[in-house]
């Protein structure tokens, strides 16, 4: 407080002890209400991923776990062709998935913000919000009944003549359209707040300064709603690359990804040493795609390094 | 003009439309006769409702969704909002970490915080059960509660609080006649958002779930089985609870909503 320095007056002294005094009691409070969530966050975060690493040293057996200093389950993990390919699926698949929910979502979000349908934005954004939150795995179940021999295209396309198609399901490319239908809303939210705070006057004074619809665009909009553009894909790059019911349902062989095999060690197969030094790796090299976005956005000129 | 008008309406129509289709497939099936999601639409019948409304395990498992749900958003709720509340009342640059940290479960995959959940309840020898269902909840819950009632202190007046001070109100009056009205928008937002993401979560659940399964999980266990009209029925029935939510979280705290989200 302000008073505190300057003590003229009499009560000066008294003030002063009053006010490091009321700082201390505040910084206790602070300590106390802070305190449930820090040790919620440490005993049910913090620690949890330290024994999962612990374990990627450790040895199984058919029936028990024990940590110490193996290296081996590493070192198949860093060698081995197949888990490299399931890796290399894994990225690709959340590349191409973040992408694409971006440049699907970014239009939506720009017509009800800057775009001619800025009037309607609470309910369109509200019909979003009710996607997001109905439920992952039914939505995956839709899609499995969608694509299915029997399923309502394959009954459509058959009802002109042509199908059923059974390569509509379990192959990689239904997993990449179940999870961009799951993941758009996820890329709406993000984009929608920057384009949200974007003053229209600055998109009008490009125009007015002779600036194109995409030079506007390349060189106001899209730098000024960058922040929601690295989230948007950020977060729907890692939920799908590291998503393994999608494959599971609809990817049939050639969909799996390394989310299935890490899901796997922890169930049927029961090597978690071997599983956990999987998760570290998978969530290595998701922090390596998300990071080179960035660098990447940055050099293309999107500012947004924090 | 007209033109960009019409392109833009056309595209956003199309694009709820893919985004609705499979989720209202679902419900639209889970009120047809023939019990195969396939064309033409049969006859309209209640059956799979009531199917599925007489099975014991099903109606145990909305059971367990329930109180696991509200657990968690009464948890959430206020383990954030204190947080939320301290971290107004005194500036400190831990506030920053603390923020990170909260916010960090929602960056790793699920599968991930599953695994490392279950592996830490192994090594302390705690039996899965509800309760550790409610605390893999909280993980991905909390930051969003966090996030909307922080959004709130950042666009309030401090003001307020000083004068019910100056007026000689003690710590707790204020805090129950001035900040806590002001912030009772988002704090029951949060927790029905919490509410609505602990009902449709499934792959933290799969790991930390003992004895008691949620719908999801039911949902999942009967996909693996095939295709069958209960699963759509049930599905519409957490589908509708979820709605249902989201437009009480909407009705309850009006623009709040997306002033939670816009901020988080």
């Amino acid at each position: 407080m302000s008073h505190t320095t300057s003590s003229t007056s009499t009560g000066g002294a008294e003030t002063a002890s009053y006010a490091v005094r009321h700082q201390r009691v505040a910084r206790r409070w602070y300590a106390v209400g802070l305190s449930p969530l820090v040790v919620f966050l440490a005993v049910f975060f913090v620690t949890p991923f330290v024994i999962l690493f612990l374990y990627s040293f450790g040895r199984s057996s058919i029936v028990s776990l024990s940590f110490g200093t193996n290296t081996d389950n590493w070192s198949t993990v860093l060698t081995d062709g197949f888990y490299r390919t399931l890796l290399q699926r894994s990225v690709v698949t959340g590349a191409l998935v973040g992408l694409a929910s971006v440049v699907l979502a970014f239009p939506f979000a720009y017509a009800i913000t800057l775009g001619p349908l800025r009037r309607r934005a609470e309910p369109l954004l509200f019909a979003v919000l009710i996607t997001l939150f109905s439920a992952y795995v039914v939505r995956i179940y839709a899609w499995r009944t969608l694509l299915g021999r029997n399923g309502i295209i394959n009954e459509g396309l058959d009802a002109v003549g042509l199908g059923p198609y059974d390569f509509l399901l379990f192959n990689h490319a239904a997993v990449v359209l179940t999870l961009i239908n799951v993941l758009i809303p996820m890329a709406v939210l993000p984009i929608y707040s920057s384009l949200a705070q974007i003053d229209p006057a600055l998109v009008e004074a490009a125009r007015d300064a002779g600036a194109g619809p995409i030079r506007t665009l390349t060189a106001v909009t899209i730098p000024l709603a960058s922040r929601g553009i690295n989230a948007s894909f950020a977060l729907c790059f890692l939920i799908a690359a590291g998503d393994y019911v999608t494959p599971q349902f609809v990817g049939g062989i050639d969909g799996q990804m390394l989310g299935n095999v890490i899901a796997e060690q922890f169930g049927t197969a029961f090597n978690w040493p071997l599983g956990s030094a999987l998760a570290f790796l998978l969530v290595a090299a998701m922090a390596l795609v998300v990071g080179a976005w960035l660098v990447l956005m940055h050099l293309v000129g999107f500012r947004t390094l924090p | 003009m007209k033109g960009r008008n019409l392109g833009a309406k056309v595209y956003c129509a199309a694009l709820l439309a893919f985004l609705f289709a499979p989720t209202a497939t679902i419900v639209l099936f889970a009120f047809e006769s023939s019990g195969r999601a396939t064309l033409p639409y049969g006859g309209f019948t209640l059956d799979w409702f009531r199917q599925v409304l007489d099975d014991a395990l099903v109606v145990r498992a909305f059971r367990t969704s329930a109180v696991v749900g509200l657990a968690t958003a009464v948890l959430a709720v206020v383990i954030g909002t204190l947080a939320a509340y301290a971290m107004h009342r005194y500036r400190s640059r831990a506030s920053g970490v603390v923020v990170s940290t909260a916010t960090l479960p929602l960056a790793f995959p699920y599968l991930v915080l599953g695994i490392s959940l279950l592996s830490m309840f192994r090594v302390l020898g705690i039996r899965l059960s509800t309760t550790t269902i409610v605390i893999g909840h909280l993980l991905i819950t909390l930051p969003v509660v966090l996030a909307t009632v922080n959004a709130r202190f950042a666009s309030f007046d401090p003001a307020l609080e000083e004068a019910s001070r100056d007026l000689g109100a003690p710590p707790w009056r204020t805090f129950t006649s001035v900040t806590f009205p002001l912030i009772r928008p988002s704090v029951i937002g949060g927790g029905l958002l919490a509410l609505a993401l602990s009902l449709e979560e499934f792959i933290v659940t799969l790991f930390t779930t003992g004895g008691e399964s949620t719908v999801p999980v039911v949902i999942w266990g009967q996909m693996r089985r095939g295709v069958s009209p209960t699963v759509n029925a049930i599905s519409s029935l957490l589908l509708g609870a979820t709605v249902l939510l989201v437009l009480l979280t909407r009705r309850l705290t009006g623009a709040s909503l997306s002033a939670g989200r816009r901020s988080g």
